[in-house]
């Protein structure tokens, strides 16, 4: 079975094939909103379904598993994450809507970025305007999705199911926002920020938004919040928002719109698509899992907490008695450096002190790195474990439970055979 | 509504099935008469084969490590035919028809919920991502298939990743 690239003419093909089957099959592949589904035709069947199509692909990434392919949404397998800085390839992409063709044309005609609402001079900025009226700034960020983890949850939440990968650090470059909104002047009125961007609403309603969030303007004044137009030395990809995007590190990446055209600076908390509801926001209590939480009672999801990741090895390899086995991966959190990595190979009994790096900024991961050796043959497993600057350590079980399954950072586990 | 009615008695005679191979549309009871045909000759060729003496096979070998962590990543796949992750069981066409035109339907096979959450579910894409309006018994349809085939997993096929997973629980995330 051959793979199905999601960004190809094949998936057109798919929907080609779907176009000579049934009519209500066909209307739904076009993505029309044709109310059909009272009258869907029996025995008209489609056809050319039965194919699964293989394992989905996205051209450019790499070691990547796509968990949806519309919107786009791909988590990197945990070991493709060892770089010290994450290729282009290999970051994790979590579309919301339907990408706006800019970005795949890479063209900037007609494209600028707006700063308006509580300023005292509205910006209409190109591409030019940025990177000449404003001083250059580079910095290696985490981007880590609010819901990574989500699959660890029980009872299941909703939203795209991550386990471990929706998690990168990637060298970035632009400007800082607080030295355009400077520009602008922000007012004592100003509350918080609102992207908007260029993606479409999956439905193609344009009066509606796939996504539209952002931060409390004292964040968005924080030295290490960016504009960005470079990834890893390369102009941002399609998939990660071209032109332009925002990165509000330490943050549920979905703070850091893509595709971005317009900073509304507001004099309430945002309320565009997403900020609402129960989008992005956690219980402002402890809940019994499974607990229906009213709307009122969910708080919007700051800081993202402590946690690290294990690159090497693969869960699962045998190892020898005799040899020590190297461990390695990250660790990060949204509240500042990691103080502490540990590693405990007796189910959490006793544990050993990893070496740990220095972030080469705030808000860039940091390495770990351990050897380990085992008493006697037999099945063992990794246990990795970062603490944060306050004290804080990952759980070794899911943290509470919440609706959405945000903010899972329990310790992640590996499998070793040692003989 | 009468072709609501018309819908609902044809769905009672005829199951549609979707063609693995494409080209034709196969109404389920002459598909049935087919499986019928293939799961006797089955059967026969499995009496011959259950009539050789057993006692040549070797031992089963105990599972390795490696073995056993495979068999519990593909467990959860099962034998019938899926598209893009969804099982292409009864009531699959409804889900094609009604929720595939906006979003993938590898977004719903990820999902394993409750009716209740599924019907939840429903209710959030009607008020906010443009789902026209259900009928209630296209509502129970789709909920029907959701329910069957996207329900909560069990503890043994809860999670499956692409990597070995530790044996030890509890931490289902692997």
């Amino acid at each position: 079975m051959s793979d199905e690239n999601i960004l190809s003419e094949s998936a057109t093909d798919r929907r080609g094939f779907l176009r000579g089957a049934g009519l209500a099959a066909v209307s739904a592949a076009l993505g029309a909103p044709i109310p059909f589904g009272e009258h869907f035709p029996d025995g008209l069947v489609p056809v050319a379904l039965g194919q699964d199509g293989g394992v989905p692909t996205i051209p450019g990434k790499d070691g990547v598993r796509v968990l949806n392919d519309r919107p786009i949404n791909a988590e990197t397998v945990v070991t493709e994450l060892d770089d010290d800085f994450t290729p282009n390839a290999k970051h994790f992409v979590r579309n919301n809507g339907i990408m706006p063709d800019r970005a795949n044309t890479g063209s900037l005609d007609g494209w600028s970025l707006t700063i308006d609402g509580e300023v005292k001079k509205s910006l209409t900025l190109s591409m030019d305007d940025l990177e000449s009226q404003f001083k250059r700034h580079e910095a290696a960020l985490v981007i880590e999705c609010g819901g990574n983890g989500r699959a660890g949850y029980n009872p299941p939440a909703k939203g795209n199911q991550w386990t471990l990968g929706a998690v990168g650090c990637s060298r970035y470059a632009g400007v800082r926002l607080r030295d355009v909104l400077k520009s602008a002047g922000v007012k004592d009125s100003a509350v918080y920020i609102g992207y908007e961007s260029e993606d479409l609403h999956l439905s193609r309603d344009p009066s509606k938004k796939p996504i539209s969030r952002g931060v409390p303007i004292a964040k968005a004044m924080d030295e290490h919040t960016m504009l960005v137009w470079e990834m890893n030395g390369e102009p941002l990809p399609a998939l990660h928002g071209f032109p332009l995007r925002l990165i509000c590190p330490g943050w549920p990446g979905s703070t850091g719109g893509k595709w971005l055209k317009r900073i509304w600076v507001r004099d309430q908390v945002h309320d565009g698509a997403k900020m609402t509801g129960t989008s992005y926001r956690v219980p402002r209590y402890p809940v019994a899992p499974g607990t229906d939480v009213p709307e009122e009672d969910m708080e919007i999801i700051e800081e993202m907490p402590v946690k690290s990741i294990i690159t090497r090895p693969a869960s699962g390899i045998v190892t020898k008695l005799s040899e020590q086995l190297a461990l390695r991966g990250h660790a990060w959190s949204g509240f500042g450096d990691v103080k502490a990595m540990h590693v405990s190979v007796d189910f959490g009994q006793t544990w050993t002190k990893a070496r740990l790096r220095k972030p080469v900024n705030p808000y860039a991961w940091q390495r770990w790195t351990a050897s380990v050796s085992f008493p006697k043959k037999g099945y063992y497993e990794v246990w990795a474990r970062a603490t944060d600057k306050q004290g804080r350590m990952q759980p070794m079980l899911v943290p509470g439970w919440n609706p959405k399954g945000y903010l899972n950072n329990a310790m992640q586990r590996i499998a070793v055979k040692v003989v | 509504m009468n072709t609501e009615t018309e819908h609902r008695t044809g769905l009672g005679s005829a199951t549609p099935f979707l063609h693995p191979w494409g080209g034709l549309a196969i109404r389920g009871d002459i598909l049935r008469v087919g499986v019928v045909a293939i799961a006797l000759l089955l059967q026969v060729c499995g009496a011959a084969a259950a009539d050789k003496p057993a006692a040549s096979q070797p031992a089963a070998a105990p599972k390795t490590f490696e073995q056993a962590n495979k068999e519990a990543a593909n467990k959860s796949k099962a034998a019938v035919q899926t598209f893009m992750g969804l099982k292409q069981t009864p009531g699959f066409e409804y889900v094609l028809a009604n929720c595939i035109g906006c979003h993938s339907p590898r977004l719903i096979a990820q999902h394993h919920l409750s009716r209740k959450r599924w019907e939840e579910t429903l209710v959030t894409m009607n008020k906010k991502h443009g789902l026209w309006k259900l009928s209630p018994d296209m509502k129970k349809r789709i909920l029907d298939y959701l329910a069957e085939n996207q329900g909560p997993l069990g503890d043994q096929e809860f999670k499956e990743t692409p990597w070995a997973q530790p044996l030890y629980r509890p931490n289902p995330l692997w």
